[in-house]
């Protein structure tokens, strides 16, 4: 067998798929080619290093971002089922008149009802009258509770991961002053090292801060279309910026922040909630709930409500600051027990659980629970 | 096909979007690994393995269950590829020195410090990166021939079904792709057995 032969059957030879008097023929052409059998020995090293490529991870957020845009699709088909029933009826509609009149009256309701059709409420009307049009807010369902398949809570890499994709960048309240009538708040912002992959060596975000607006107070000096902050927050170097309240505009509920960002070519959003006197709970220890029913006051309510409201209104994470104290709080499992454990464990200023999807997620300390 | 992944996609066809999510996440490695080293880059495995799954979701009342799930899926996952690959970015493997373009100004790609690691984890290290540059420099055809066998385990005969050819063409065609990846290999004889 000569040399530019052989190299032709190193597969088959590898894999033992060849007969055996060609087997015994390349076997005898190896021995005796010095060259050959390097090259087999370099092609035998090549096939077992394919094999062994280590693998690449998929991105923390990729499952989460390919199901979202499968959410988007299924809505998106279910409104246009709604439209095209829309138009079938009107046209049905139609078409019992007179066959005259028919024709000038189908062309007219075809344009009223593609203006109608352009006006109709649909999941994002309240991001269109927040008036918030151009920034980029991840909706999620509000009609039903957005649910994945609820977490398994021994799996703790998995929640860690789906928390940590959401919380590139951490935001906390540093400290609030008052003077006269104006409350001014200083927000910390800085890149959660942990969060950002270990293969993106990736070491700044671009984000911007809106004010948002709320039912619960006015704020006659927000130009809803500005930020308050926008640039640049680098991997240990978190980045302080005032937000400034009048203070008589804040009448009752929320003062909520939307942080805005993209990882590679993902939009992100989240919005913090700057505590507010109203809501908070006169004292800023953690309330004593050690006897059930107790505690729970009409302020402690409120804030529970304000969180779930505006991570519903809004479609996003929701992440107020505050550091957890006391795991057995995780172990309740209904909403009402919901409201005791996060109003258990509010402290504004230092809060670091997330709530979305119906479900805590607690710091790495803590164990997480499914709550729904 | 599988019994749980038969249970799923039959969930999946009717809109149940957990099941969608439980499919992904039962193949979201091995398609998202696929995808990389057919692109060579992070950000295209990314769009090609999730516009693939996005088709699975669009797509799966098709699937009849008379081949395997997972060979309909990387049949779904190579269109997808070849669709896409005029689009993709030119240059192959990240150059250990490249820049990331962010806004409005550039910062260089961190290496991560590999001290103390052992000299033989480093050059198994090179040698993954070396080996992928080649694969990455095969004809497309080739290139996902070597990975659909060597990367992902497919048979000859899956093979073939992925990319509907004769199983003859497959076998001879993956051949061809060996030799010529190894005659690319040997501009690195020093890693590769010389």
């Amino acid at each position: 067998m000569k040399c530019d032969r052989v190299v032709e059957f190193f597969s088959d030879y590898l894999e033992g798929k060849i007969d055996y008097a060609l087997a015994s023929a390349v076997r005898s052409h190896l021995s005796d080619c010095k060259a050959c059998s390097r090259e087999f020995e370099m092609f035998r090293d090549m096939w077992i290093s394919l094999g062994a490529m280590p693998e690449k991870e998929p991105p923390a957020s990729f499952r989460h971002d390919v199901v979202m845009r499968a959410i988007g699709m299924q809505q998106e088909r279910q409104q246009r089922r709604k439209n095209s029933a829309f138009i079938i009826g009107l046209n049905f509609l139609l078409g019992r008149l007179a066959p005259g009149k028919a024709a000038g009256f189908a062309v007219a309701a075809i344009i009223i009802g593609m203006i109608v059709l352009r006006f109709i409420p649909h999941q994002d009307n309240n991001a269109s009258k927040s008036g918030f049009d151009e920034v980029p807010i991840t909706q999620l369902k509000t009609e039903q509770p957005y649910s994945f398949s609820p977490l398994d809570v021994d799996r703790k890499d998995e929640w860690v991961d789906r928390k940590l994709s959401r919380n590139m960048i951490w935001i906390s309240v540093e400290s609030s002053e008052t003077v006269e009538n104006t409350k001014t708040f200083k927000v910390k912002l800085s890149l959660n090292q942990n969060a950002l992959l270990t293969n993106e060596y990736i070491n700044k975000l671009h984000a911007s801060v809106h004010l948002l607006p709320s039912s619960d107070y006015t704020l006659d000096e927000v130009i809803k279309d500005v930020p308050v902050w926008d640039g640049y927050v680098g991997l240990g170097s978190p980045v302080l910026m005032p937000v400034i309240i009048k203070k008589n505009s804040l009448e009752s509920g929320c003062v909520n922040l939307l942080v805005s960002w993209r990882f590679r070519r993902r939009d992100c959003n989240m919005v913090i909630i700057l505590p507010s006197d109203c809501i908070r709970p006169k004292s800023s220890d953690i309330l004593d709930l050690s006897h059930p029913g107790s505690g729970i006051n009409g302020e402690s309510i409120s804030l529970y409500t304000a969180f779930q409201g505006v991570s519903h209104k809004y479609g996003v994470p929701l992440i107020v600051n505050s550091s957890l104290t006391d795991e057995r709080v995780l172990t309740y499992s209904d909403d009402v027990n919901l409201n005791i454990a996060m109003n258990r464990i509010i402290r504004p200023l230092d809060l670091d659980w997330m709530y979305t999807d119906n479900s805590l997620y607690a710091d790495t300390k803590y164990r997480a629970r499914n709550l729904q | 096909m599988r019994s749980e992944d038969k249970s799923i996609i039959d969930r999946c066809k009717k809109g149940d979007l957990e099941a969608f999510d439980a499919l992904v996440k039962r193949y979201e490695k091995q398609v998202y690994n696929f995808a990389y080293r057919m692109t060579g880059n992070y950000d295209d495995a990314n769009d090609v393995a999730s516009d693939a799954f996005i088709k699975v979701f669009q797509g799966i009342k098709t699937f009849r269950g008379d081949a395997n799930f997972s060979t309909w899926l990387f049949r779904i996952v190579t269109n997808v590829f070849l669709d896409k690959r005029k689009r993709l970015r030119p240059q192959g493997n990240v150059p250990l020195d490249e820049y990331i373009q962010l806004e409005e100004n550039s910062v260089a790609r961190q290496i991560e410090d590999p001290s103390p690691a052992p000299e033989n984890i480093i050059e198994e290290n090179e040698r993954h990166e070396y080996l992928q540059q080649a694969i990455y420099e095969l004809p497309d055809y080739q290139r996902l021939m070597v990975l659909l066998f060597h990367n992902q385990g497919q048979s000859y005969e899956e093979i073939a079904d992925i990319l509907e050819l004769p199983i003859g063409t497959v076998k001879s065609r993956l051949n061809r792709a060996r030799i010529a990846l190894r005659e690319k290999l040997k501009q690195n004889m020093e890693l590769f057995g010389q």
